[in-house]
């Protein structure tokens, strides 16, 4: 059988045609492949370590002022405190006889020797954290503790709660002053129609941030005591405040899926939306805000430029609370002890490293 | 000749299935009437849930929303063989649309509708998961929507949310749950139930609420009425 001239011509060009077809592939996937690995290498977060050993929902998380320890408490009642660099579990602080919803340490404090505690017991506890054991209970909540606030220079502990009537509905808010050097109750704040969820005290310590059920962040003068201002910024109860440092920037997260962010002495900005109730808010410097979901998800932009810069499947559960170290290098969350489906799963602490 | 005696033999079994079949579906018919579209309180042996809601029947409408089947882990609950009128809504337009091709541009209207799928969390108010990022629950609940629900119930039907709920759990309290389950109920003006705790449902034995001596007693739902909170 002999091969035409023409057929030949044929052959040749298929032929070619076959080499670029393979070509383009090869590019196409060395394009895609080098797209992906560029993501990768600038992806804005890492997971760094799992930490489980919570037997129920974890709701709060405070790192040390060196970053080293981080403490979490949660419904199992139990405050667990853990080596950052190692992830290993340096011990557990027992005496709340409900659900520790705030930790903060008292960075005043040598190497971070102190931590505040406080729970649904309506009671907050001061713990010696190298000795592992309790100094001193703080009474005078009429209702369940739910956040904490440290005013460093001026040693003044902001303790906020609340509670419902038997309809559900809200009782006002309770937020409670304390001096630190006395131990004693220095001043009550007085206004919010709701459970206090959050709090957060600028770094230059004259101002503090409340966030209510009553859907209001306001802002009071530590000094005087005084009501600033009152902003009804969210369709759902706020979840969670941040300020930047110096102070000069708030974030307020709600459970309608909305981030705020607010710039005190000048103007509100844009904030940011996503499908899924807000439970945590941190700002890194002035960079970066990252912001937890109720779907288990940690979203970040920067707040400069409003660009989205990702985003993280951290949890097959809700994550309950997020919190940055002093350094804003490592990022810690907590999730829920039940899944979107309705089934238990073993909550965990995971930390990550933000870029 | 032998295909064509096959051929027969063929044709002759299935006439005679199709007929005890028709005998099967006329004889339900004829046979005691369940009660449709209301509450029915049954306590299973084990006494740790209650059937709430009889087995899916011709006049229901299930929705399944896209979230139920494709979720990691979960057993898939397959309704294909569902003697209801089901379909799976991934987002609000496709549950939309559903319902209204489902009761003929809402001529044709149903006692229950069910729409079951995950609760999604502590931090949700009533309603379920349709798929990640898309929540059918009373603020992302369209007027569109609500209309075309109200359209396919009839005046006394009831819209049943067939998903965990965790009522009690809620941070913002079990008022602004029932407000919310209260402004559903309103804005579809229809009645609205929804499970306050752990509720599962399968073809043979309907809805089911477990029993919870914290957060739900008598495995009861949720039942709003429109301009009413529960």
């Amino acid at each position: 059988m002999s091969i035409e001239p023409g057929q030949k011509t044929d052959l040749a060009t298929r032929r070619r045609l076959w080499r670029a077809v393979v070509w383009v592939v090869i590019a196409a996937l060395a394009i895609g492949g080098g797209v992906w690995l560029y993501r990768l290498a600038t992806f804005p977060i890492r997971e760094l370590a799992t930490l489980p050993g919570h037997k129920k929902a974890v709701w709060s998380l405070a790192f040390s002022s060196g970053g080293k320890v981080l403490a979490s408490g949660g419904e199992d009642e139990v405050i667990r405190l853990w080596d950052v660099s190692t992830g290993q579990h340096r011990g557990t602080l027992k005496g709340h006889t409900g659900s520790v919803n705030a930790l903060a340490f008292i960075p005043a404090a040598p190497d971070s020797k102190l931590l505040v505690s406080a729970g649904d017991d309506r009671t907050i506890r001061i713990w010696d954290v190298q000795a592992q054991r309790q100094l001193s209970i703080l009474k005078g909540h009429n209702w369940p503790v739910k956040a904490l606030a440290l005013s460093t220079l001026k040693n003044i502990l902001a303790s906020g709660g609340g509670g419902f009537d038997k309809h559900g509905r809200n009782m006002p808010g309770e937020i409670i002053l304390w001096d630190l050097a006395t131990g004693k109750e220095c001043g009550r704040l007085t206004g919010h129609e709701g459970i206090v969820f959050a709090l957060a005290c600028a770094r230059h310590d004259k101002q503090l941030a409340s966030g209510s059920n009553d859907d209001t962040v306001r802002i009071w003068d530590l000094e005087t005591g005084r009501q600033e201002a009152k902003m009804l910024r969210h369709k759902g109860y706020v979840s969670a405040l941040a300020f930047s440092y110096p102070g000069d920037l708030l974030a307020s997260g709600g459970n309608d899926g909305t981030v705020k962010l607010l710039w005190l002495e000048q103007s509100e900005r844009p904030g940011f939306s996503i499908s899924s109730p807000v439970t945590g808010v941190a700002l890194s410097g002035l960079h970066t805000i990252v912001v937890s979901d109720a779907d288990g998800r940690m979203h970040l932009w920067d707040c400069n430029t409003g660009r989205f810069r990702g985003s993280v499947q951290a949890h097959d559960a809700s994550v309950t609370t997020i919190e940055l170290s002093p350094d804003g290098q490592v990022l810690a969350s907590a999730c829920d002890a039940t899944n979107f489906a309705g089934q238990p799963i073993q909550s965990e602490i995971k930390l990550w490293r933000l870029r | 000749m032998v295909r064509t005696k096959t051929w027969w033999i063929a044709a002759a079994f299935a006439l005679l299935m199709g007929a005890l079949g028709q005998g099967d579906i006329a004889g339900a018919e004829q046979g005691k009437e369940r009660p449709r579209g209301r509450a029915v309180m049954w306590r299973s042996a084990d006494d740790k849930q209650k059937l709430y809601y009889d087995p899916l029947n011709q006049d229901d409408l299930l929705i399944e929303a896209g979230y139920k089947t494709e979720y990691p882990g979960v057993p898939n609950v397959d309704f294909s063989e569902c003697s209801a009128q089901h379909f799976k809504a991934r987002s609000m337009a496709d549950l939309a649309s559903g319902v209204t091709g489902a009761s003929r541009g809402g001529t044709r209207k149903f006692q229950r509708i069910f729409i079951i799928g995950h609760g999604g969390g502590r931090f949700r108010l009533p309603g379920v998961l349709l798929w990640p990022g898309e929540r059918f629950e009373a603020a992302s609940l369209s007027d569109d929507c609500a209309l075309r629900l109200r359209n396919a119930l009839a005046p006394g039907g009831v819209l049943i949310i067939a998903a965990c709920g965790h009522r009690l759990r809620y941070p913002g309290g079990t008022g602004r749950w029932d407000d919310s389950l209260g402004e559903m109920a309103t804005r579809i003006e229809r009645r609205v139930c929804a499970s306050p705790n752990t509720a599962y449902m399968s073809l043979m034995e309907g809805l089911t609420c477990q029993i919870d001596p914290v957060q739900n007693p008598d495995g009861t739902m949720v039942l709003a009425e429109p301009g009413r909170t529960p």
